[in-house]
């Protein structure tokens, strides 16, 4: 897949996101994903490759950013959206950590995806926005 | 190798220091609870365990994190502005943070001692001494302090 069809997608996932996360898939697409040609060679990375580089940005992205508490300030940063430009096949990852009770990705995950199974009014509740993106996981059998 | 689940990122001493550089280990502050994003520090202050509350948009759809909304809010919730932080018999205090931007950056709740509570970020609850300790870095500093009446028996 080139860097053309994924930018057209993010541009059809623009169309349909809620403005809480329209800021941070703009950076990716004008700014963040011309410089990562590496979603476009995704096919060539084992998928133990792409865990470990998964791990090490996630990783990288809790510690500079759990501090915050605003859901903005933790997505708008590169690690996190260097995580996104990985591509899909990061879902099951994030999903798994996810099942450690890890939380955050929601903004990620829809980037990713391009589907939301968690109720707006329930976009202040970690754990119900844990329990949506699991269901829906093992529902795809990603998990 | 690394592998899965996630290593667990706390308030440790590399936090600190990058964060709070007037935070001293085993000094001015104690953990009082395990980390958890299911709450962050405006929940704290407002007494609720089981919700991130936060104001990132406003009406038009614009980013505006500026500190007059969580000023707004907390109003809203029955805290009215005052001119200290000297703990009061049945007042109970926040001080709100902002930074150099006077975006909002974080709220800590005043204990009956007279010291303070803060859910920093996903990380862990602490008691700190004074507002100070906790400002300075990641925090900026705090730029209001709101109280209300409570009934303690």
């Amino acid at each position: 897949m080139d860097v053309e069809v994924i930018k057209e997608q993010l541009h059809e996932y623009i169309n349909t996101a809620d403005e809480q996360h329209l800021s941070a898939i703009y950076l990716l697409i004008e700014d963040k994903l011309p410089d990562h040609i590496k979603i476009g060679n995704k096919q060539e990375v084992n998928n133990n490759e792409l865990e470990q580089q998964f791990i090490a940005l996630a990783e990288k992205w809790k510690d500079e950013t759990g501090v915050y508490s605003t859901t903005y300030q933790k997505v708008i940063n590169d690690s996190y959206l260097d995580i996104i430009a990985l591509g899909r096949e990061v879902v099951p990852f994030i999903l798994k950590d996810m099942e450690h009770g890890q939380g955050h990705w929601h903004t990620a995950l829809k980037a990713l995806t391009r589907d939301n199974p968690v109720p707006e009014t329930d976009l202040n509740k970690s754990t119900k926005i844990r329990e949506a993106w699991l269901n829906w996981g093992r529902n795809k059998n990603l998990i | 190798m690394a592998s899965l689940p996630l290593h667990t990122i706390k308030l440790n001493q590399a936090n600190i220091k990058r964060h709070f550089p007037n935070l001293v280990p085993e000094g001015n502050f104690k953990y009082t609870s395990p980390h958890t994003d299911e709450y962050n520090c405006v929940a704290w202050a407002s007494a609720i365990a089981d919700e991130w509350i936060q104001f990132i948009y406003d009406e038009k759809g614009n980013y505006d994190i500026n500190v007059r909304r969580y000023i707004n809010y907390f109003a809203e919730i029955g805290f009215a502005p005052i001119d200290n932080s000297q703990p009061e018999k049945n007042i109970l205090k926040i001080a709100i943070y902002a930074d150099k931007s006077n975006d909002f950056t974080h709220v800590a709740r005043q204990l009956p001692s007279g010291k303070w509570t803060s859910k920093i970020g996903d990380w862990e609850d602490i008691e700190h001494d004074t507002l100070d300790d906790i400002a300075g870095g990641a925090y900026g500093k705090p730029v209001t302090i709101m109280a209300q009446k409570i009934n303690i028996n």
